[in-house]
């Protein structure tokens, strides 16, 4: 009795959304409106609004310059990332020539399980871009990070092509020297320090450009102090006080599916 | 019911690289020497079309053939060969017999028990056709019988044309049994021909005419006694070695050659099924002493693409000192092989995960095997020593509930002066048996706007007010 109207309920603008799904698979888009842009969340609300999909780019390329180390660099990414781990607890993370200074315990407080990041030590660039190249053959992987100061746009190209064909994120440290340097890479940061905090500007992205992150801010507890989002707050806060279900909340539940109610 | 195979130009056949050589090339024989004299024991296919037959001598082979290359025979190497002749055989039967040429078998064979496998397999047709594929991949030449036992099925097998085989043991020559020549030449100066004549023979008659002996082969044959072939068993560890009939001087000929190496392991462990882990590589030259190559796996495997692919990426780095004469490839202990169970929907994420060990392999054959690590967190409260790098992934966690930086110096240095601590003091005292420490840790962050790691030290603290602080670590 109820389905009737379900069914006649604008079918066209339904045909529609489903025309549409089946074309998106074949990356076919209404030019009406935007692709929806695979991402990672970064861990970053602030940051996440300002990226395009809402996050690091999935399949893509992404440079992180920064001019020396202790930005706090490696610590703002493993944010994100250890949330894509537990996502996905089969898959690994590779570093490629890491800095042969990188501490363990660090990686454990960032999230991170050492037993699932192998470290890949290369001798040249050329290496570095041919170890992506075959692990992203393997598709056992949520990320790779690269330390690379010295690549071209060949290299990037096809760090980008593995990027895709892993469809995982690849990120690349880089000195902030080479932002002068033309990149086909599909999102870069800068990480910069100031007087007030740390600084992450969008040089380049899917979409307009340009936006500046300033005032992050080093916390007590952990490397990074991020605001919580409001929404997480809410529940949290609503949480902490209603263990047990107020009576009085349970209404408001049950409006939105109406047809148990009915039912009874 | 019994298959035998008979491998009548095995000496030849047995080296690695005979199968693969352009035609182009000169006839090839192998020679034995007998009493003084060298018969032909095999020849390639090119002298055989100019007349050449095994046994002949040498000399009367030259007839034929004046540019023929010779080569000795070499038992050894065409009895590893046949020893990985046999771990294939055991892909279809438990029960195998091989034995090489000697005086008292005509030539190489290899005998076993297929009535067992017949249904898993799928008929004897399909069995029948899939030991041909098997075969005629590894590059052998043959002939092949069937039969009810082991002595038939080699009579079968020696039988001169297929129509021969279609008729039953009755219609087969005198000559395909294995009588001895005495035997045989009496049995034909009495006027038989076909093996049906002598079968129909009374017992008591053949005994007396021919002696003891005929009888027990017939009955042999007829299946009525046992037939006292001895079994092969598997080896603990595949060890052999092949046999080049010239030397390769290039790492490109090699691995050309190593297809075929690989290939024969492959069928040997599929029969064996079995896995390896570890597998030497040894290239023995003339005088120099022989170059190894290891070739570690991640896990254990049988994929012979696999490791001819970590193989030649390992040859990649290797330049001969010396023209390789012969290969010789030594396992670990051979491991079951054990498949996992396959999830009934198709998992694409599983099927990747699968290959990590094979990348990793190849990563490792091309860049070292030290070249990929995984970090271990270690139970210390020395920050020097708390992280460790090994080969392979920690089983073991250990969590410290203190900040600790990403990127540790080797040395401390002294901190800048601009310091705004963030965070401290963390206490650190201890490792008083060897290098003894006692320092207070901050984090502090710099006027660069880096995040530092500083400690003050406080078992050499210079008598002053003013604290001194050194830089140890990085908050990456």
């Amino acid at each position: 009795m109820n389905k009737q109207p379900i069914d006649n309920v604008d079918p066209h603008g339904q045909r529609l959304a489903a025309h549409e799904t089946f074309w998106q698979r074949f990356g076919v888009h209404r030019a009406t409106r935007q692709a929806e842009l695979p991402a990672m969340a970064t861990g970053s609300p602030t940051l996440d609004r300002q990226l395009p999909g809402g996050g690091y780019p999935i399949g893509a390329v992404t440079e992180l310059l920064c001019n020396n180390a202790g930005l706090g660099e490696l610590s703002l990414l493993l944010h994100g990332l250890a949330r894509r781990m537990r996502e996905q607890p089969k898959r690994q993370l590779a570093f490629i020539a890491p800095p042969p200074t990188l501490q363990a315990p660090a990686l454990t407080q960032a999230g991170i399980d050492c037993a699932r990041v192998p470290l890949v030590a290369c001798r040249n660039e050329s290496e570095k871009v041919w170890c992506v190249e075959q692990m992203a053959r393997a598709n056992a992987f949520a990320g790779f990070v690269v330390w690379a100061d010295r690549l071209d746009t060949t290299a990037l190209r096809r760090l980008q092509l593995a990027a895709e064909k892993a469809a995982c994120p690849v990120f690349v440290y880089r000195h902030i020297r080479a932002a002068a340097e033309r990149s086909p890479a599909a999102l870069r940061l800068a990480i910069t320090a100031s007087g007030g905090g740390q600084r992450i500007e969008i040089l380049k992205c899917r979409g307009p450009a340009g936006a500046r992150i300033a005032g992050l801010r080093p916390g007590v507890e952990r490397v990074w102090q991020f605001e919580t989002p409001r929404a997480e707050l809410a529940a949290l806060r609503a949480g902490a006080s209603n263990d047990i279900p107020q009576p009085d909340r349970v209404p408001h539940v049950a409006r939105s599916s109406s047809s148990p109610l009915g039912a009874r | 019911m019994w298959l035998a195979l008979r491998l009548p130009h095995w000496a030849l056949d047995s080296r690695a690289d005979a199968r693969d050589r352009p035609p182009v090339t000169n006839p090839t024989l192998v020679v034995a020497e007998q009493r003084g004299r060298r018969h032909v024991v095999a020849a390639d296919a090119c002298a055989l079309e100019q007349g050449v037959r095994r046994g002949m001598l040498l000399a009367d082979a030259r007839m034929h053939v004046p540019e023929a290359v010779v080569l000795a025979r070499h038992i050894a190497g065409e009895g590893a060969a046949l020893e990985r002749l046999g771990g294939w055989a055991w892909h279809y039967s438990s029960q195998v017999h091989i034995a090489r040429a000697s005086d008292r078998v005509e030539c190489a064979r290899v005998v076993f028990e297929i009535g067992a496998s017949l249904r898993l397999f799928g008929g004897r047709q399909r069995l029948l056709e899939r030991v041909r594929a098997d075969l005629d991949r590894m590059g052998y030449r043959y002939t092949l019988g069937v039969g009810d036992s082991p002595h038939a099925a080699l009579a079968f097998a020696r039988a001169p044309s297929p129509k021969h085989r279609a008729q039953g043991l009755a219609r087969l020559p005198l000559a395909c049994l294995d009588l001895d020549a005495q035997t045989t030449l009496s049995l034909k100066a009495s006027g038989l021909r076909l093996a049906g004549e002598l079968l129909a023979l009374p017992p008591s008659t053949l005994v007396r005419r021919y002696g003891k002996p005929t009888l027990d082969a017939l009955e042999c044959l007829r299946g009525r006694r046992p037939h006292g072939l001895d079994f092969y068993t598997l080896p603990q560890r595949y060890g052999t070695r092949h046999e080049l009939t010239g030397a390769v001087e290039t790492t490109q000929g090699l691995v050309f050659l190593l297809r075929r190496v690989f290939a024969e392991l492959a069928a040997f462990l599929q029969g064996a099924d079995a896995t390896i882990q570890t597998l030497q590589l040894k290239l023995i030259h003339d005088d120099l002493p022989p170059t190894r190559l290891l070739l570690r796996l991640a896990s254990p495997s049988r994929d012979a693409d696999h490791l001819e692919r970590v193989a030649n990426e390992r040859l990649a780095r290797v330049t001969l000192a010396a023209p390789v004469l012969e290969i010789a490839l030594a396992s670990d202990r051979l491991r079951r092989f054990e498949q996992d169970q396959d999830s009934l929907w198709r998992d694409p994420d599983h099927a990747g995960i699968e290959q990590w060990p094979a990348v990793l392999d190849r990563l490792r054959a091309r860049l070292g095997h030290e070249a990929v690590g995984w970090l271990h967190d270690v139970d210390d409260h020395r920050p020097e020593q708390a992280s460790a790098r090994h080969d392979r992934p920690a089983t073991r966690h250990t969590a410290t509930p203190a900040p600790r930086p990403m990127w540790l110096l080797d040395v401390p240095e002294r901190a800048p002066a601009e310091l705004t601590l963030i965070a401290g003091p963390e206490r650190i005292e201890t490792g008083w048996w060897e290098h003894s420490i006692r320092r207070d840790y901050f984090r502090a962050r710099d006027g660069q706007g880096r995040l530092l790691w500083v400690y003050r030290d406080l078992a050499h603290a210079p008598s002053g007010d003013t604290p001194v602080y050194y830089m140890h670590g990085l908050f990456g």
